[in-house]
């Protein structure tokens, strides 16, 4: 039942960082996995997002509960896939933001890149959105995904945040 | 997100109240728990335990009941099953996913569940957990009122790799 998933970046933040970029990804597998676990510096109200290579056009519906109230929403108009926008990283280290990702056959040429990601933060005793979301995307773009950029506008992410980009085999 | 397996538990005749991973090793970056599962009793409620401990747990969850959704917050419970009242031989499912579990910080954990039964009434749940406590997990304990013969659980590990990102 096991999949094959093989790990193929890393990063631990020693120093607090605006984004995190994975470069010169291959295409040698079908699909990609991204794990985050996250906190700001000082959180905005903007939240966290993704780009690809070439900023291509990307759109998404979401869903979330934010302990109190189930919403769903759509984003678009930019090139950014946000992790769901009703929720933020904390600001501190002791509720971490936890987003994983699931990009589908980003290697392809013959269509556009769709993924689904999931969010979650629990606690929200130091500012910003708790909750727990769900979250469909695409980028409106035939191109293979070489290189994906995590950035928080208006925060750094802190230290001790973690990225870890693993490559899904078929 | 699966990995390397480092355990599984299938439940035998007369149920089980718990199902239990013990000794986990501290080598991998993340875990993964594959449930399914079904309740002898019209409980339906399962719970999560780290090193024994139910203390020191927040959660917020979204649910869909084929009616409407809804949002709760909860401390161990971490989703539903189906009931001894549901359709008979069948089971739902749970992954819970938990990052940077052997860390020195707090764990952040999620969940996605459902439940399966051939009526109205059946249950998608999605969870966001956070353990207060900076110790490793070394060990994972379900519970249920009971678990049912034929409910599995199945543990993976997976290991990060290094290098290969850039920040600014």
């Amino acid at each position: 039942m096991a999949t094959a998933l093989t790990p193929l970046a890393n990063i631990t933040l020693g120093a607090a960082a605006a984004s995190v970029t994975f470069s010169s990804i291959s295409g040698a597998y079908r699909d990609l996995m991204i794990v985050m676990v996250a906190n700001a510096v000082t959180y905005t109200s903007v939240g966290t997002q993704m780009t690809m290579n070439g900023s291509p056009a990307a759109s998404g519906v979401y869903a979330s509960g934010n302990g109190s109230t189930a919403v769903s929403g759509t984003n678009s108009g930019d090139s950014n896939v946000y992790f769901v926008p009703t929720m933020t990283m904390a600001n501190g280290t002791t509720e971490p933001f936890n987003v994983t990702i699931h990009l589908f056959d980003y290697s392809a040429t013959d269509k556009h890149k769709s993924g689904l990601l999931r969010a979650n933060r629990a606690a929200n005793t130091i500012g910003g959105s708790a909750g727990s979301g769900m979250q469909a995307f695409r980028y409106a773009t035939t191109t293979a995904v070489t290189s994906l950029v995590i950035s928080s506008p208006g925060d750094t992410f802190a230290v001790g945040s973690s990225f870890a980009l693993y490559g899904v085999s078929a | 997100m699966f990995g390397t397996l480092i355990g599984s538990v299938a439940v035998g005749a007369g149920g089980a109240a718990t199902i239990d991973f013990t000794s986990i090793p501290g080598t991998y970056t993340d875990l993964t728990l594959v449930l399914s599962a079904r309740a002898t009793s019209t409980t339906a409620t399962i719970t999560l335990a780290f090193n024994g401990s139910s203390a020191s747990f927040t959660g917020r969850y979204m649910q869909g009941n084929g009616a409407a959704a809804s949002s709760t917050t909860s401390t161990t419970l971490i989703g539903n099953s189906p009931i001894s009242t549901d359709t008979a031989s069948t089971f739902g499912n749970l992954l819970l996913v938990i990052p940077n579990y052997a860390g020195a910080t707090n764990k952040t954990f999620s969940v996605d569940v459902v439940t399966e039964n051939n009526a109205t009434t059946a249950y998608q749940q999605i969870f966001a957990g956070l353990w207060s406590n900076t110790a490793a997990i070394t060990q994972v304990t379900l519970s249920l009122a009971n678990f049912a013969q034929y409910s599995t659980a199945y543990l993976y590990g997976t290991l990060k790799g290094s290098g290969g990102a850039s920040v600014a």
